[in-house]
């Protein structure tokens, strides 16, 4: 063991200052990556702009876009958003969501006295294996936002008859963060 | 190898780790507590690729600056500990009276530690410092309360200048100068 112990100083003495830049380079890892670390662990806001929250609100147009709120398991901190003329944006946390269908109404339409079309386009979301639609009650028909990862756009068709939009997330296996969904509804006029 | 820089990295493990690890207390503590709604991102163009978002600003605020207070307490209790510490150990050595006052209540094996040196002091001030920085520029992005940056930024300042005094009567004791009597 005496012997060992000479024989590492003896190495060390000789090999030693070639292992100062190494020391140097795990120093500076170290501070690194303690920074970048705690800098991204801290939170962001997702979307930094000014949420309005104006809900319902038209500029000139009869018809009005309201937010269904009530209490859900899942579909949670719904927002709906004026950005524009005809121009709402929908978003929602979903907790957790569970391996299975979930739906809520999530949007209210009224004041429509002849048929229009309205888009809709899945703007975010990392809930990437899920399928996610739309379900219009009155006309019974789902519209598929995203399907096996592959987002579509829907063009539907509302009139005076159209009541509630149901946002529809099936899972074919439980996921354990929360997801986030973004959806834009274009009115043409 | 130089065995200064081996102490240093051996130094440096602990307050890295805590760093972290208070950071992510404080933000469980944060969204566990006030029951915030988040989400995680993955962005694999980014140094880390996973963050935590919320969808509103005041969440975010909130959680941010709980996260950061208690980082910013783990680190400055820490290294107030360690300071304290040091500065009864030169102290000891410089005046008589202290340590006496050490013998009286037997905190002599708890300041005489042989790992109490000068270079641990520094590495927490170092990182001590690396927490107010954080801090200051969350408060920049708006993302933390100002009050929690001022108060780090100060103890930062007072910690540093205390082991520099500190560090200047050890430097005194090893080389005597004549105007003894300004130090302490």
């Amino acid at each position: 063991m005496e012997i060992d112990k000479r024989e590492l100083s003896r190495i060390n003495i000789k090999f030693g200052k070639f292992f100062d830049p190494f020391l140097i380079l795990a120093i500076l890892f170290i501070l690194t990556t303690s920074i970048l670390a705690v800098n991204n662990l801290s939170p962001r806001t997702f979307s930094k702009e000014q949420m309005a929250n104006v809900l319902g609100i038209q500029e000139d147009s009869e018809i009005n876009f309201t937010l269904i709120r009530g209490n859900h398991n899942y579909i949670t901190s719904e927002n709906l958003e004026e950005r524009g003329k005809n121009h709402f944006k929908y978003t929602t946390l979903v907790t957790k969501p569970p391996e299975g269908r979930v739906s809520k109404p999530i949007i209210q339409i009224d004041g429509l006295y002849e048929e229009k079309e309205l888009k809709i386009l899945l703007n975010y979301t990392n809930l990437n294996n899920a399928k996610i639609s739309i379900f219009d009650e009155s006309q019974d028909t789902s519209y598929i936002l995203q399907k096996d990862s592959q987002n579509y756009s829907q063009n539907i068709n509302i009139n005076q008859n159209t009541n509630n939009l149901y946002l529809v997330i099936e899972n074919v296996r439980p996921v354990f963060f929360n997801q986030y969904i973004e959806i834009n509804f274009f009115l043409n006029p | 190898m130089s065995k200064l820089l081996r102490k240093f990295l051996q130094n440096m493990i602990l307050p890295a780790a805590l760093l972290v690890v208070s950071k992510v207390a404080g933000l469980y503590f944060a969204i566990t507590f006030f029951n915030l709604d988040f989400f995680l991102e993955t962005r694999p163009e980014q140094v880390y690729s996973l963050q935590i978002y919320f969808t509103n600003q005041t969440d975010t605020l909130l959680a941010s600056s709980t996260s950061n207070f208690t980082m910013f307490l783990t680190m400055s209790l820490m290294t107030i500990y360690f300071l304290v510490k040091y500065r009864l150990l030169i102290l000891s050595a410089y005046n008589p009276r202290v340590l006496v006052k050490l013998n009286n209540l037997n905190l002599m094996p708890w300041v005489n530690d042989k790992r109490n040196t000068f270079l641990r002091v520094f590495t927490w001030n170092i990182f001590l410092w690396i927490t107010s920085i954080v801090i200051i520029a969350d408060v920049i992005s708006q993302n933390s309360f100002s009050w929690i940056a001022i108060i780090s930024f100060l103890v930062a300042t007072t910690s540093t200048w205390v082991l520099v005094r500190t560090f200047e009567i050890e430097g005194e004791i090893i080389y005597p100068h004549s105007e003894i009597s300004n130090l302490c």
